[in-house]
């Protein structure tokens, strides 16, 4: 099944209209389409776990704390592929019903299978940058050759999905934000700081310093 | 079968690149997180400072900090180039203390051969006449320069470079900075030390209060925070260097394109300044640090690079220029001084 996946999630990233178009055909393609989401979201969120890094995590929590940022990638996916649906209906456009729609959205995230890259140092970010534009070429292609419904349309789709996403975004995203920051704090057992600065650490750290015995 | 063996050879060169890539930031974050390297940033940092810190009674004109090339596993495998550099430069300017042992592709200046995991393997690659073989030699450059870009990486750099500041700092107290009585400092680094150099440089800043002049040798530089705290960088650079030309390709904030990067904007305050060696190249018999080879006055490129580090470092000392950024990290310094201070220790 992993095997599988993996295969499924290669031919996606090669612009492979079948692997799409098996997605909607086969429930057991659709649930590869998952799977390459759920490790997509993984790599995903080991690429970007300096953050988990940079407040201390301890060892243990920073593999809870990236299974929970893994599965809110997958939320975040998914939150795309409503969006899609929605700008589809709005549109009068036919094709899948919102199960299809998702499992090709989950499918188009395969680049990021490869995220792990974007750990390499300096070259990681402009890879990164790379797969973000990859993945979203996918997720036009899969509206385009998986429902069929041509390169124009399935553009129209995904730049009207877009908007859809970021209004909502715009609306729901700051408290979703603070709810999924939350859920990582409580996996990581401790608050945790979005952007951390050394210096401000240590001056922290120096306010609390006992001296050595000895020392007045 | 000629062309599969290339193949094979070529892929199998990729992922130890990959590979390498892909481990590289670790051992800075592990540090920051205290899941790996000496335990400093916790209890350990105020008896570590402690340890470090007696100030000279005679303080000296100016500091000089030396943080050489990739090519380096360990502050004690120097090759004979580099030991001669630090006593020409030393012999140049006797009023001032020039400082190299530190090793600066780790964060917490753990040398390849230090109390490492593999250690036992960096020690066989590096021996101790500085004559590596290619293949070996190119492992030391790839593990270093995935650190210089460690440096410059914004995800990875802060960390990274507040321990090589940390690292710094602690070698200029074992030096006996005073800190009531700060000098100039001067941090000079070739190629990848360079880079290094210009990104701890912020932090030593705010953690000593003294203007930090920074002289890159052929530097491979990035736009990084640390540029900020620097009062002035000069950039010596060989008219056949074309690696030191790669930064300026490899890092876009660099480019004109990005006018509001830290470069830049040092760019356009004119803390920024250059200055050319005809003929010299990166490394090598005709590189900064040359023996035989000559310029076209007379001199060889040692006794040029030399010379113009040393009226850099002058140039310092009769002008040092006001501190750029506040002091943030110096609370531990002070906190030690004054207590040796109410003891009677100074």
């Amino acid at each position: 099944m992993i095997g599988d996946a993996i295969d499924l999630g290669f031919r996606a990233m090669g612009f492979e209209s079948a692997a799409f178009r098996q997605v909607l055909a086969s429930p057991g393609a659709a649930a590869a389409a998952y799977l390459v989401l759920l490790f997509s979201a993984m790599m995903l969120a080991f690429s970007q776990s300096v953050v988990l890094f940079a407040n201390r995590v301890p060892p243990v929590r920073f593999v809870f704390a990236l299974a929970v940022a893994g599965v809110q990638h997958v939320f975040a996916a998914l939150a795309y592929g409503l969006a899609f649906v929605a700008a589809g209906r709005t549109l009068g456009v036919e094709g899948a019903g919102p199960g299809g729609v998702l499992a090709l959205v989950a499918l188009s995230w395969a680049p990021y299978l490869l995220a792990l890259f974007a750990v390499v140092p300096h070259f990681g970010l402009g890879w990164q940058r790379l797969l973000e534009g990859w993945v979203a070429a996918l997720m036009v292609f899969a509206l385009a050759g998986g429902l069929g419904l041509g390169l124009p349309l399935a553009l129209g789709v995904g730049l009207f999905g877009w908007a859809i996403g970021h209004v909502a975004n715009l609306v729901i995203g700051p408290l979703l934000g603070r709810l999924g920051w939350r859920l990582l704090e409580v996996a990581t057992g401790r608050r945790l700081e979005a952007e951390v600065d050394p210096a401000e650490v240590l001056r922290t750290q120096a306010a609390a310093i006992s001296l050595p015995a000895g020392l007045p | 079968m000629i062309l599969d063996l290339a193949f094979a050879a070529v892929a199998l060169g990729l992922v130890v690149v990959l590979a390498a890539g892909l481990l590289a930031p670790f051992e800075s974050l592990g540090w920051w997180a205290g899941w790996a390297g000496p335990d400093d940033m916790r209890a350990g940092e105020a008896t570590r400072l402690r340890a470090s810190f007696a100030p000279a009674a005679e303080q000296p004109d100016a500091r000089v900090v030396v943080l050489f090339g990739i090519n380096d596993a360990s502050q004690t495998l120097r090759n004979d180039h580099e030991r001669q550099f630090v006593a020409d430069l030393a012999a140049a300017l006797p009023g001032a203390r020039v400082i190299a042992d530190l090793f600066p592709y780790s964060a917490f200046g753990m040398p390849l051969n230090g109390d490492r995991l593999f250690a036992w393997f960096w020690q066989a690659v590096a021996t101790p006449s500085g004559r590596l073989t290619g293949l070996l030699n190119a492992m030391i450059n790839l593990r270093n320069f995935l650190q210089v870009l460690t440096s410059a990486d914004h995800r990875y750099g802060p960390f990274y470079n507040f321990g090589l500041a940390q690292v710094i700092v602690e070698a200029l107290l074992r030096d006996g900075h005073d800190p009531a009585r700060p000098r100039p400092l001067v941090l000079v680094g070739y190629s990848g030390g360079g880079q290094l150099s210009l990104a701890a440089a912020g932090y030593v800043q705010e953690a000593l209060g003294v203007p930090v002049h920074v002289v890159s040798i052929g530097g491979f530089l990035a736009s990084v925070p640390g540029i900020d705290g620097v009062a002035r960088l000069t950039h010596i650079h060989g008219s056949r260097d074309w690696l030191q030309a790669m930064g300026r390709l490899v890092f876009p904030e660099r480019w004109a394109t990005m006018p509001h990067s830290h470069w830049n904007r040092a760019s356009r305050s004119g803390r920024i300044h250059t200055r050319e060696l005809e003929g010299v190249t990166h490394a090598g018999p005709e590189g900064y640090f040359g023996r035989e080879a000559r310029m076209a006055d007379g001199r060889t490129h040692m006794e040029a690079t030399v010379a113009l580090t040393a009226d850099l470092v002058r140039a310092a000392v009769s002008d040092p220029l006001p501190c750029r950024l506040p002091l943030r990290a110096r609370p531990v310094v002070d906190r030690l001084e004054e207590a040796l201070t109410r003891r009677g220790g100074r």
